[in-house]
């Protein structure tokens, strides 16, 4: 239990394999928790549909940047070649499309990179460089072979006992229950860091 | 080792329904097939030149979806994929269609002097009027064209210009092969009947062969299980991929690029693939939706395949813009005229620009933008209209190659160009389906069959 | 389970040494960031940085004295400059080909070698992208090329295939760093996990961005390496055909081909393989990586050149074979007597005969020996062709510019080109400026995709069952403990 000025964050939960975090995460998901999360060194097949998440939504984001980035090029030839300073190069017309098309795809390919890498930022609220799995040490195995389900002490149907019981019984290598100090006055500082 | 292999796969197991559609798909393609060729035979007697064109130009549609099953099998195995082990049987019952495609050749071979003015030009000599001089059997027929009349007094080569400036040619009344005589004299040492002829009868005895190889061993693989087939298939696939794209490049060369033969494109042999591939895709996606929805393919194929075949579609499309774009941008850019001249017949004329429009569009824009999205390739429904739209917009694609060389002067399409196409699709399909009865319409011998149910597309 | 199990009579291996476990892979390719850097490593960084001053020096003198100390001249304006720009622009492709297309097809081996070549692709635009900066001849006024308002108050032609060029290479540049860059997140983590030094961990803990290999984020993560892969596919195809416009928008005979951007395409990945092979070779031997880079891998990397150099020996035909097909007597006279043509056929033959038949002999007929299984799992035999073939790659892009320029249209402005001290400099320096990026990153970054790996692994799949005899793991298996021991921290 919280000791004086320390208050519970986190129950973080250990597994040795892919499958058995997979299968502890479809029961974290039926039990209805919210805030919680599973923490793997890589992608594992099948996890997103284990903790009943849907598809991301980045597609709609890169899709946008590209169109923008299309529209954009087009906008920049046509005005630069074709409206300010008219130019007929090689006998083809100030704004023939043919040869816009290189740029434009590269426009397009250019701002959909954007979208994708600094949306997936986004979408994953990254850089964060401050998170309470990291006041594990054990976490550290996190990114080589271990396998982890955390659930954060603000879920609503977080309880530090039941919570605790319910993870055990989900038999975990090992269980541990992250706690954070707090400034000693006023006692509610430095809660959330989500 | 897991329970999810129990299900024994039996050479029986996947059949074609002794009822329903496909119980006698083979008559229904027969019945197609036999009324294509009293039309087209109906259409011949009447007009043989406008006949010749459309027989090639529904040969060449056809043949093309069948070369593109002989890269459906040997890319499988190149690339030792498992998870299309489901669909590859597919795609080598479209291969058995392709040496019945040897004889529905043969109509060409008498009006190579009508299709190719490399060969009017051969068979004309130094006569004006060569409708007398024709080899092969085309004499007279020609003549009797009631609406190329014009057209064939000028040697079947139509340079008639109504209405159409064609600045590459300095005298536009005069013959083609007269323009032209330098060049095409330089040619035929490849451009001439013999040589034509030859090279035809190696394509098809390579295609034939390839066929062969492919769907024998395979077929036999469902009884054996040998593993060593699968074995040999990925040593073979190497070769067979060589002799494939030769024999195609060439193939394309012959019956399409030398319609027109002062033009010449270096990509050509390139582009004329990437349209196959596009509908051997597209095909192999309509057979495997039309078996299952008889549920004769069972579980073994299901929508992680078909998001995958979408997805191979929705590549080769791109591939195929990239190539199209690739050709026709550098051929614009330099403009050289020999160069210009191929596209010049395709948008100054009239009635081509739209059908160029309508391939960038309906080839491109629309099925790039109908299958990009994840949820259009995993509806089955939706991706069997892409799939059959590809398909449709590959003919096309395809007449847009032959038919401007009919009428240089204009876009005249003719019930002849339908009327071949049931004849030749009709047969083709009707061994294709034919053969189907006769076989596991999956390769249940494949070691690698239980993978391949248990593929999860991304 | 068993589907997914090697089929060893149809040539089916396990990518990694049976037994591999997630640590090892950790443990394997993080050490080698992290232990001193052997000496081999050391000699190799002293030559690079010794090549790369070559580099400095030979560009200083250049923007002393201008481009006129170049072998260049009339008619052979382009010559090593251009051909370095496109050999180096081409290495770059393979890069993102193994990272992008490789990735789309699942072919799963590519995650040994990804990471390593995308590095590559990486440095290898930089040293491309000097050559087109400085065959400007006054690079201070450089910035013309960019879209932006400038005293003369004109615009870029956005016309020339150069202007595309511009967009193509600095996209590629771009979107192969973010690429790169993407993939490396869940390594740095792996590193400042392992990190004792506090300077160490705080700065890959800075490059990490927090990385907790949640899978809320490995969802968004999974969805922009698929779509990064998806634009990165055409996007490297786009950049060598658009790289080949630059000769084919033209009408010079040898240059105006239709089949130049796949042709290029075909040939780029080509030296791009045969270039992360080479160094491949090199690091494995020197880091003793065989565990993670094995046979396998090199053989597939074999047969892909044996498959990129067909392509490309394809399209050596088809361009021989319409130079005569065309009619065209100039563009026939490119292929027959410029090139093809040597000593034994007397007069006939062009000044460069040599360099196209260096490059048939290193492009066509070289990776043939890659049919032969023995040859393509024999080391020595693919360290020898990998460099023969990057030597054969040099010479295609010479033999594009060089014979099709120096004897066109005009018998009486024929010329030739001989490479002055200043271009041999140049291009060495390039080398050198390769090297010592390349050898700082495989010190300091993960060379191998450590997350990547992991996830091809027989075990990563969680309805893995592990053979019989194996104690831990499995789907229903209790935790080797037992029971859970609770701790607080």
């Amino acid at each position: 239990m919280p000791k004086n000025n320390s208050r519970t964050v986190l129950a973080l939960a250990e597994f040795q394999t892919s499958g058995d975090a997979l299968h502890a995460a479809e029961k974290v998901r039926d039990a209805g928790y919210k805030r919680w999360d599973v923490h793997t060194p890589f992608p594992v097949h099948g996890m997103d549909d284990a903790m009943g998440l849907g598809q991301s939504h980045l597609g709609w984001i890169v899709f946008i940047m590209a169109a923008t980035g299309c529209l954009g090029g087009f906008s920049m030839i046509m005005f630069m070649n074709g409206v300010n300073y008219p130019l007929i190069v090689g006998g083809k017309p100030a704004g023939a499309f043919l040869s816009m098309i290189p740029i434009l795809f590269e426009c397009t390919i250019l701002l959909a990179g954007f979208g994708a890498v600094f949306g997936m930022l986004a979408l994953n609220k990254l850089p964060q460089h401050h998170h309470p799995v990291f006041y594990s040490n054990r976490f550290e195995k996190c990114s080589d072979d271990h396998f982890y389900i955390s659930i954060e002490a603000d879920d609503p149907m977080f309880d530090p006992e039941k919570t605790a019981d319910f993870l055990k019984s989900l038999t975990p290598s090992h269980l541990e229950i992250v706690e954070e100090t707090v400034a000693p006055a006023p006692a509610d500082k430095g809660g959330h860091h989500g | 080792m897991s329970a999810t292999d129990t299900t024994v796969h039996t050479p029986d197991s996947y059949r074609l329904p002794t009822t329903g559609p496909w119980a006698n798909a083979w008559k229904i393609a027969l019945g197609i097939g036999v009324l294509g060729v009293a039309l087209a035979a109906l259409g011949w007697s009447m007009d043989s030149r406008r006949f010749a064109f459309s027989w090639l130009f529904a040969f060449m549609g056809v043949l093309t979806v069948g070369l593109g099953g002989i890269f459906f099998v040997f890319i499988q195995h190149l690339t030792a994929s498992g998870w299309s082990v489901s669909v590859r049987r597919l795609g080598e019952f479209m291969l058995t269609g392709l040496p019945i495609m040897a004889i529905l050749f043969l109509p060409v071979v008498p009006y190579t002097a009508e299709l190719f003015e490399w060969d009017a030009h051969a068979s004309h000599g130094d006569a004006s009027h060569g409708d007398d001089n024709h080899g092969d059997g085309s004499h007279g027929d020609s003549g009797h064209g009631e609406g190329s009349a014009e057209a064939v007094n000028h040697g079947a080569t139509h340079a008639v210009d109504k209405g159409v400036e064609q600045d590459h040619h300095t005298d536009a009344s005069a013959p083609f092969h007269e323009l032209h005589e330098e060049l095409l004299a330089h040619k035929k040492p490849y451009l001439n009947k013999p040589f034509f002829l030859g090279r035809a009868a190696f394509y098809f005895l390579s295609w034939i062969a390839l066929t062969l190889f492919f769907f024998v061993f395979s077929t036999r693989q469902d009884y054996s299980r040998d593993k060593s087939i699968t074995a040999l298939f990925q040593k073979a696939s190497p070769a067979a991929a060589a002799l494939f794209g030769i024999t195609l490049t060439f193939a394309a060369f012959d019956w399409m690029m030398s319609m027109e033969p002062t033009w010449y494109s270096t990509i050509y042999g390139v582009y004329v693939f990437a349209g196959g591939a596009i509908t051997s895709h597209a095909v192999v996606t309509l057979l495997a939706l039309g078996l299952k929805k008889q549920g004769a393919l069972g579980n073994v194929v299901h929508t992680e395949h078909f998001h995958d075949l979408g997805k191979m579609t929705f590549a080769f499309v791109v591939f195929w813009a990239y190539i199209a774009f690739s050709q026709l941008m550098l051929q614009w850019y330099a403009s050289i005229p020999e160069e210009v001249a191929y596209y010049h017949q395709r948008w100054n004329v009239p009635g081509w620009k739209h059908v160029s429009l309508f391939l960038v569009l309906g080839h491109f824009l629309i099925p790039f933008l109908f299958m990009m999205s994840r949820n259009i390739k995993r509806r089955l429904s939706l991706l069997g209209v892409g799939s059959a739209w590809m398909l449709i917009m590959h003919m096309v694609d395809i007449y847009w190659f032959i038919m401007p060389n009919y009428d240089r002067s204009r876009f005249s399409p003719h019930w002849m160009d339908v009327a071949c196409l049931l004849a030749v699709g009709g047969l083709y399909m009707t061994v294709v389906f034919a053969v189907m009865r006769r076989h596991s319409l999956v390769a249940v011998g494949d070691p690698r069959l239980s993978r391949a149910i248990h593929h999860v597309s991304g | 389970m068993s589907a997914h199990a090697p089929v060893e009579e149809i040539g089916e291996r396990p990518l990694l040494p049976p037994g591999t476990t997630f640590h090892d892979i950790t443990e394997d390719v993080s050490r080698i960031t992290e232990n001193p850097a052997p000496r081999g490593w050391w000699i190799l960084f002293m030559l690079a940085l010794g090549l790369a001053g070559l580099l400095g020096a030979a560009l200083t003198y250049l923007l002393t004295v201008g481009v006129g100390s170049w072998g260049n001249n009339s008619p052979v304006a382009w010559a090593w400059d251009i051909t370095n720009f496109v050999w180096w622009i081409g290495i770059g492709h393979a890069g993102t080909l193994i990272s992008a297309i490789l990735f789309l097809f699942r072919q799963k081996w590519r995650t040994s070698i990804n990471r390593f070549a995308e590095a590559m692709t990486i440095f290898a635009v930089m040293c491309a992208g000097i050559f087109p900066g400085i065959h400007t001849g006054r690079p201070w006024f450089d910035y013309y090329m960019f879209p932006l308002p400038n005293q003369m108050e004109m615009w870029p032609n956005f016309k020339s295939p150069l202007m595309w060029d511009i967009f193509a290479v600095s996209t590629y540049f771009t979107v192969s760093a973010l690429f790169w860059f993407t993939g490396l997140i869940p390594d740095f983590a792996t590193l400042r996990d392992r990190a004792k030094n506090p300077i160490r961990k705080w700065v890959y803990g800075f490059l990490a961005l927090g990385w907790r290999g949640s899978n809320r984020h490995w969802r968004n993560y999974e969805r922009a390496y698929l779509i990064l892969a998806a634009i990165s596919t055409p996007l490297v195809l786009s950049v060598h055909s658009i790289v080949s416009f630059d000769f084919a928008t033209s009408v010079l005979p040898g240059w105006h081909t239709t089949i130049f951007p796949p042709y290029f395409v075909a040939g780029a990945v080509f030296s791009g393989f045969a270039m992360v092979l080479t160094l491949l070779l090199i690091t494995r031997s020197v880091f003793g990586m065989h565990n993670l880079v094995t046979m396998k891998h090199l053989e597939l990397m074999n047969k892909f050149m044996l498959a990129t150099g067909t392509l490309v020996g394809y399209a050596y035909a088809m361009e021989f074979f319409i130079a005569w097909y065309s009619g065209n007597p100039y563009e026939w006279h490119v292929f027959r007597y410029n090139r093809l043509a040597g000593p034994w056929e007397g007069d006939n033959a062009g000044p460069l005969w040599w360099a196209y038949w260096a490059m048939i002999s290193c492009n066509v007929l070289v990776p043939q020996l890659f049919w032969s299984k023995r040859m393509r799992t024999s080391i020595p035999v693919m360290f020898v062709a990998s460099i023969l073939i990057n030597i054969g790659m040099w010479f295609e892009r010479f033999v594009i510019i060089a014979t099709s320029l120096h004897r066109d249209f005009l018998p009486s402005s024929w010329g030739y080109f001989s490479p002055t001290m200043i271009d041999i400099a140049l291009y060495l320096g390039t080398f050198g400026l390769f090297f010592t990026l390349f050898l700082l990153f495989i010190r300091w970054i993960p060379m191998i995709a450590i997350a990547e790996v992991k996830g091809v692994l027989p075990q990563a799949d969680p309805h893995y069952a592990p053979p019989p005899g194996s104690s831990s793991g499995g789907t229903d298996s209790v935790a080797p403990q037992g029971g859970a021991e609770v701790s607080h921290a």
